[in-house]
């Protein structure tokens, strides 16, 4: 029996939920479909002006890493974060018309975009000859740092379903010298730069893949985040900068020291998807080395060791309707979720979505993610469930992240 | 009747940019309560109105944001050093948060203000209202001649 979806569209969306904002609806609609670049725009794409990708975590979902823009933002300021998808998928276009950038569906122009200023410090090399987009990426308003870019449990077999981070690491490789692991001097002098920039960066993210060795398992992860904010701590003249760090769920010790060194302020420990059964399933790295329960457990340590408002998870929302979905439909799935979003609410952990962009390097290239009512839904109810607990998802947010519709709608709380 | 609304007169937007002009930018909130906050960085930069916002979780900011986003109106109440006050009504059209634009608008008001902001909102005006007092009661008094107290109109006695 095959998953029982909503099968409204954008139109029909909008007008069934008028108190959603409609270009952040745009922004879900354009990560559940993905976009694709006229010739047009790609003619008005300057790259020594516009940002180009092909530095993140991930890789696209066409599989073709360089020479496009790294993405779009709208009007009034929303990020959209999504990578060129096959024309046959019936992604948004990105098109140059009437003198503008523009967004269309099916040939007509429902918004107008803006392409990502190139940061001042991309091209530029460290004392070591390092290309500084290679340490730091950037969005338009925050720093990336992705320290280390191989997970663990690949090598265990463990590694999570949508998951595409070691096949893009070896395309990265290839096409664009990346580093697997980054020399945190050459990071100091790359954030040093990119802090030279007025008025750009609100906000630093590290991340990276999971490294479950040392005598503790995690201790590796531990301690290498720990150099590694250490380093770019050196860059600020105050203790505690506004940071985050996507780290797996390590023990409250390891936290508690990540803490005390270091000048994090945040952190986020994604446990991808509100259900055990299907936790397990998509996540069988997390499972066997942390497993479910304990995510959750370790969440609440974090609130202890980082206080109110400083943590929270992530999650893949859209896997958990991948067959073999417990999920009949995706109202149960959504009921299950939130009710699990609202637990982790009640002890202080605040819940964010991605919008899963099936990538053609992960197990799950070839299936379906969610309706976008479903996502409208989701993401309604995430920022409804802050709400009822008084959450804030400053440190998350639009502009410190931009890669949750939910966090979006925090804008006008 | 009476108060006559005009869609843009640039002589009017261009007093928003005198260094004596007092702007007071009134925002709705999520039950529609009006919010009104004096905005010194409102200006007309000759194609659009422009201000800044330095605190990015104002009421004012999320009420813009909230404009934006369902298209609510938001009004502007301009006394110019010549006393003479405007209503312009006006929508949001762009947030600006981050790019080359930005820095700008970021670079010159930490020259000018000495203060970072944390963003920039474009307006475009949909309608402009003279509110002066002198205007808007010769405006009443021929529209409404009723509307007048008898003793205003006694003929004066011979001293
Ligand atoms: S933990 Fe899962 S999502 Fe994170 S990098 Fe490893 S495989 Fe990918």
């Amino acid at each position: 029996m095959s998953l029982q979806r909503s099968s409204l569209n954008f139109e029909e969306v909008r007008a069934k939920y008028p108190d959603f904002p409609p270009l952040v609806m745009l922004k879900i609609d354009i990560h559940r479909r993905g976009l694709f670049y006229a010739d047009a725009a790609l003619a008005a794409f300057n790259p020594a002006r516009h940002q180009t990708g092909g530095t993140h975590t991930f890789g696209t979902r066409d599989g073709k890493l360089t020479g496009r823009p790294e993405s779009i933002y709208l009007r009034d300021g929303t990020l959209v974060l999504a990578t060129p998808s096959p024309p046959e998928q019936s992604p948004y276009g990105i098109d140059f018309a009437e003198g503008k950038l523009v967004i269309t569906d099916q040939g007509e122009i429902v918004e107008e975009a803006f392409f990502w200023d190139k940061p001042d410090f991309y091209d530029k090399r460290t004392s070591n000859g390092v290309l500084m987009q290679n340490l730091v990426s950037a969005r338009p308003q925050r720093l990336f740092v992705i320290p280390q870019r191989f997970c663990y449990f690949w090598s265990d077999g463990g590694g999570c379903k949508f998951c595409d981070i070691v096949n893009n690491l070896k395309q990265q490789r290839a096409e664009i010298s990346m580093q697997t692991k980054i020399n945190p001097a050459d990071l100091r002098e790359a954030i040093s730069e990119a802090l030279k920039e007025k008025g750009r960066y609100t906000a630093i993210c590290l991340t990276g893949g999971s490294d479950f060795r040392g005598d503790d398992a995690f201790d590796k992860e531990t301690e290498y985040y720990i150099e590694i904010m250490q380093a770019i701590g050196e860059c600020f003249s105050v203790k505690k900068f506004p940071s985050q760090l996507i780290c797996t769920a390590l023990k409250k010790e390891q936290l508690q020291r990540i803490y005390d060194q270091t000048g994090l302020m945040s952190v986020t420990m994604d446990i991808e998807v509100l259900d055990e059964e299907q936790f397990n399933f998509i996540c069988p790295g997390k499972a066997k080395w942390i497993g479910y329960q304990e995510w959750k457990r370790r969440l609440y340590d974090a609130v202890e060791v980082f206080g109110e408002n400083r943590v929270n998870t992530g999650i893949v929302s859209g896997t958990e309707l991948v067959a073999p979905t417990r999920f009949k439909s995706e109202d149960e799935a959504l009921e299950i979720v939130l009710k699990e979003a609202d637990d982790l609410a009640a002890h202080g952990v605040s819940t964010v979505n991605m919008i899963w962009q099936p990538r053609p390097n992960s197990d799950f290239a070839k299936a379906q993610n969610g309706s976008l009512e479903y996502y409208v839904l989701l993401a309604k109810g995430l920022q409804d469930i802050r709400r009822k607990h008084n959450l804030s998802i400053d440190f998350d947010d639009y502009r410190r992240c931009g890669n949750h519709a939910d966090s979006d709608l925090a804008r006008v709380f | 009747m009476g108060n006559e609304t005009v869609k843009t007169d640039t002589a009017i937007l261009e007093q928003l940019n005198e260094p004596d002009a007092i702007k007071i930018l009134v925002t709705l909130d999520e039950q529609g309560t009006p919010h009104p906050t004096p905005k010194g960085s409102l200006h007309w930069d000759g194609e659009r109105i422009v201000s800044w916002e330095i605190l990015e979780s104002s009421r004012t900011n999320r009420n813009l944001t909230r404009a934006i986003w369902f298209e609510k109106p938001i009004a502007i109440l301009l006394l110019t050093s010549k006393k003479q006050a405007y209503k312009i009504a006006a929508k949001p059209i762009r947030n600006v948060v981050a790019g080359k634009e930005f820095t700008r608008y970021y670079e010159e008001a930490q020259q000018r203000r000495g203060r970072a902001i944390a963003g920039v909102w474009f307006f475009e005006p949909t309608g402009i209202t003279d509110q002066t007092p002198a205007t808007r009661i010769a405006q009443e008094q021929k529209a409404h001649p009723y509307f007048v107290h008898l003793d205003q109109l006694a003929a004066k006695e011979p001293q």
